[in-house]
């Protein structure tokens, strides 16, 4: 079991470095291709996972989620500038790892990063990111919900709208 | 012995500062410096009931001991995510 935690000042930069496709745009280009094509399609090794190479490559991993959490144009049913966040260190770093080690176990996780901004954040941009690695795809659904309820309720950190 | 309780989100807000500086027995424990921060600072007391505090940086309960020299936090709703 692996746990990465971190927060750091501003928006979160893209998940991925790669330009990998998703898998249905994948799926469709690749369709086409053959379409149009009277040469022999070239063989597919498989989808490219547009997550990070350390999250997915380890061997125990057979599913990998990614969630993140976007700041949205209104908070409380007002227009918004951004959101402030603040946290409390360094305790809530020792609460997102204390958590993310105690969902890993739970429901037997190979890995989990957590990223979380703190500072200014605007509309569209993203301040949170859990990336989870799970030998199967149940636990890693489970596992996701659990955390980000829990976080919600222990880990001191606050947000605050700027108008 | 005094205590400086930080503060964070609504009760920041609240209190009008980042931090109230209340004032307890020896060996009191928090359930002690809830009643002092309600006594300071009145406009704190609606959300007392419902935050938690953080000594040194883990939460505590009611009944944990404030020592000369810990960091105390008045850790409220919070919001992250």
């Amino acid at each position: 079991m692996t746990v990465e935690v971190s927060i750091t000042d501003g928006p979160l930069p893209a998940a991925s470095q790669s330009n990998a496709p998703v898998a249905g745009a994948h799926d469709a280009n690749t369709k086409r291709s053959e379409a149009h094509s009277t040469k022999r399609p070239k063989r597919q090794r498989g989808l490219s996972s547009h997550t990070t190479p350390e999250t997915s490559s380890t061997s125990q991993t057979g599913a990998v989620l990614v969630f993140e959490g976007i700041v949205r144009a209104e908070e409380d049913g007002q227009r918004i500038d951004a959101l402030i966040y603040t946290a409390y260190e360094p305790m809530a770093t020792m609460e997102l790892t204390k958590l993310a080690q105690d969902v890993c176990a739970r429901h037997g996780l190979a890995r989990m990063r957590v990223q979380h901004s703190r500072g200014r954040v605007r509309i569209g941009e993203v301040s949170f990111r859990l990336t989870i690695g799970s030998p199967h795809r149940k636990q890693a659904l489970a596992a996701m919900d659990e955390f980000i309820d829990r976080m919600k309720h222990d880990v001191p950190i606050w947000k605050a709208a700027e108008r | 012995m005094d205590v400086i309780v930080k503060l964070f989100g609504a009760e920041a807000d609240a209190a009008g500062e980042p931090s109230v500086v209340v004032e307890v027995a020896g060996g009191s424990d928090c359930a002690a410096v809830r009643r002092a921060l309600a006594a300071a600072c009145p406009s704190l007391e609606p959300l007392l009931s419902h935050a938690r505090f953080a000594v040194n940086n883990s939460y505590a309960t009611d009944e944990t001991e404030i020592a000369e020299g810990d960091e105390v936090a008045l850790i409220g709703l919070v919001s992250g995510g």
